[in-house]
């Protein structure tokens, strides 16, 4: 299982499998793999290529305020469309790491530059975030690169939030944002082979928009209450705290029948009542905690999909938001001790009824 | 490596008319977790909540009692641990991995022990004596142990150490003395640790801990240097320090190109382009100098790469 698996191979499985109708494009094949093969590096060189991307373009940012750039916002306009032209052309032009950092961090400076100079000439948050997923769509149009891409998604992402708040921000509002990005999350991830095989062009952007995802959806579930601060309280609201947590749970019961499908072909109905009703159970107390069903979405969804890096977010946001649940229930030390050590001799219990059960089936 | 294999079945997938159905295949084959992964994992998961949950709850069930229990009480509690956790590190039934990591457990336990004695007698101890104390009492455990991990604990508390006593005792040191210090101190540890890794056969070095005190090395020797050049006068004793740095990063240098090692060289340059940046703001004036900055990362730094690129390339043709 999960052996690897070399190009040549997998050309002749995918031919076989398709029985014929299996055509390839060899030498853009073979052009893409040198290229990787030559971009392959270090991780302590990678790392001091994104070091030396930021501090020069910083030390270039300061020399730009000494100049006196910041009286005049069209200057500061003008260089912050030049800086992110500059980056997608470099991203464009150069495949080297050491560029790389440099469009990084000259997109970001002119992004913070664009979005400077449009608030102090007087436009509405709500349009300059909307100028701003212009702009992520038009950068995700040109460039192919992972890091680039994924902040075009974050920005997407974030200026969308950004949107909901400023025009309409209430706790329905974002409950109903949580909402939609968990579908999306879970509709992105869990059809992975679906969207790929769908539109090829565009696959180099599933992982960016996969790890944008998670990314957002943390976030928000972690801190997106927060933004509260910023929204209109007269506006009524419908309270709808319990929506979140019922479809993230309705998430994880399929996510629980693709992962027991894996080990039973079939189950009989006491099983799936078992495992089904066992899992509604657990889930019962995050009902209005949406951030403790969510993060453990994002970890079985991960591990599903075998994506590391959103493992370990997804792990220390689980870890984070029980410390958070614990911390803001209302209740004594003492009860919270007990439910603490109630809680973790159950686990124990599931965890020696689940090693006896696959010992005893071995055995068999 | 299932990386490996995603990439591959993602770079096949744009160039060829692959369906979805036998994408699909081809990922729950190669990429996704499968039977005896999903076992693991849940047992892994259910296992460590079970026992944080439970160690949590017995915690705060005496965080809540504290205040009433005797001064006896606490201090034979924690004794009590220690004396369970040192017995299961003597019972040659326990794995290895087991005894090391429960003899971490008890070292950090003498740490607790002394904070507890601290705060029921008010012993009025500054913070570092009681690093201090702490540290001395673990030396044994931490040179018998074998175990990096608890090595790099000591490190730890032997750096705190020196950090409280320059804050709270020695405060009229020169701001830059405690980093020398400190980048000696590292140096003689990685020296150490480097020998032990070359000479003595029973210990293994793993290659993280040799990185982490380099990067700590580097980063105190940094730090000196920059403090070192914005003080408004110099001591004598200055050029000590500029000798024996100057020696360290050309030995690191030397190492880093005989042992193809290309860690040491990274962070001597990532070091050195810092010291050299803040150089030049120190002698500039306001207006060039941040160009001056700017000109001579942007070029050091792809410079270096390009470098250390071609280094790289030459050692794996050889």
């Amino acid at each position: 299982m999960n052996k690897d698996i070399s190009t040549e191979e997998l050309i002749h499985q995918f031919s076989v499998a398709e029985d014929g109708s299996f055509t390839l494009r060899e030498d853009a094949l073979k052009d893409e793999i040198t290229e990787q093969a030559e971009n392959k590096t270090s991780i302590a060189i990678t790392i001091l290529s994104i070091f030396g991307g930021v501090f020069s373009t910083g030390a270039f940012l300061a020399f730009l305020f000494i100049t006196g750039i910041y009286e005049s916002e069209e200057a500061i306009l003008v260089s912050g469309i030049g800086l992110i032209g500059a980056s997608l052309w470099l991203n464009k032009a150069f495949n080297k790491i050491s560029i790389d950092a440099i469009g990084v961090t000259a997109y970001l400076i002119g992004l913070v530059m664009i979005g400077f100079s449009f608030a102090e000439m007087g436009l509405l948050p709500f349009h300059v975030f909307m100028i701003f997923i212009v702009l992520a769509f038009v950068s995700l149009a040109i460039i192919r690169t992972f890091v680039l891409s994924l902040l075009s998604f974050l920005l997407i992402f974030g200026s969308s939030f950004g949107m909901v708040i400023e025009n309409a921000g209430t706790f329905t509002t974002i409950n109903i944002y949580m909402v939609v990005l968990v579908l999306l999350f879970a509709g992105v991830s869990l059809n992975e082979s679906t969207i790929l095989a769908h539109a090829k062009k565009l696959s180099k952007l599933y992982q960016p928009l996969y790890l944008a995802l998670v990314v957002s959806l943390t976030s928000l579930l972690l801190v997106g209450f927060t933004a509260i601060n910023y929204v209109d309280y007269e506006a009524s609201t419908v309270d709808v705290s319990w929506l979140p947590s019922i479809i993230i749970s309705m998430a994880i019961l399929y996510v629980t029948f693709k992962i027991t499908s894996i080990f039973f072909v079939e189950l009989s109905q006491l099983q799936q009542i078992f495992i089904y009703g066992g899992t509604i159970l657990i889930l019962a107390p995050t009902l209005f905690a949406p951030s403790l069903s969510g993060t453990l979405l994002i970890v079985l969804i991960s591990y599903y999909v075998n994506n590391k890096v959103s493992l370990v977010i997804g792990l220390l946001a689980f870890i984070y938001s029980i410390f958070q649940f614990y911390y803001y229930l209302g209740y004594t030390l003492l009860f919270k001790s007990i439910l603490l050590f109630v809680t973790g001799i159950l686990f124990l219990l599931v965890y020696f009824v689940f090693t006896f059960k696959s010992t005893s089936n071995e055995k068999i | 490596m299932t990386n490996n294999n995603r990439d591959t079945i993602y770079r096949v997938n744009e160039h060829s008319s692959v369906s979805e159905k036998t994408l699909n295949s081809a990922l729950t084959d190669y990429v996704y977790a499968g039977k005896k992964e999903w076992s693991w994992f849940i047992k892994l998961l259910v296992l460590s909540l079970g026992a944080c949950f439970t160690v949590a709850g017995i915690l705060f069930f005496f965080a809540y009692n504290w205040t009433e229990l005797h001064k006896f009480a606490k201090l034979g509690l924690i004794q009590g641990l220690l004396i369970c956790a040192i017995s299961i590190t003597l019972i040659p039934s326990f794995s290895k991995t087991i005894k090391s990591i429960v003899l971490a457990a008890a070292s950090m336990l003498v740490g607790v022990l002394f904070a507890v004695f601290g705060q029921i007698y008010q012993t009025g101890a500054n913070a570092y004596d009681f690093f201090l104390g702490w540290s001395i009492f673990i030396f044994l455990w931490v040179l018998i142990s074998n175990f990096p991990p608890l090595w790099l604990i000591f490190v730890v508390l032997v750096e705190t150490t020196v950090h409280l006593y320059a804050e709270q005792v020695a405060y009229y040191w020169e701001e830059q003395t405690p980093f020398i210090i400190l980048f000696c101190l590292n140096v003689l540890f990685l020296a150490t640790t480097i020998y032990v890794k070359s000479r003595i056969k029973g210990i293994h070095v793993p290659i993280w801990f040799v990185n982490t005190l380099s990067i700590l090395a580097a980063i105190y020797g940094t730090a000196g240097a920059i403090s070192e050049l914005f003080q408004y006068h110099h001591d004598d004793r200055v050029y000590i320090f500029v000798y024996i740095a100057l020696v360290v990063y050309g030995l690191g240098v030397y190492f880093g190109l005989r042992k193809k090692n290309i860690f040491y060289l990274v962070v001597i340059a990532f070091s050195s382009i810092i010291i050299i940046s803040a150089i030049i703001i120190r002698a500039g004036g306001d207006f060039e100098m941040f160009f001056g900055v700017f000109i001579f990362s942007a070029l050091s730094v792809t410079g270096v790469i390009k470098g250390l690129l071609t280094l790289q390339k030459k050692w794996s043709n050889e």
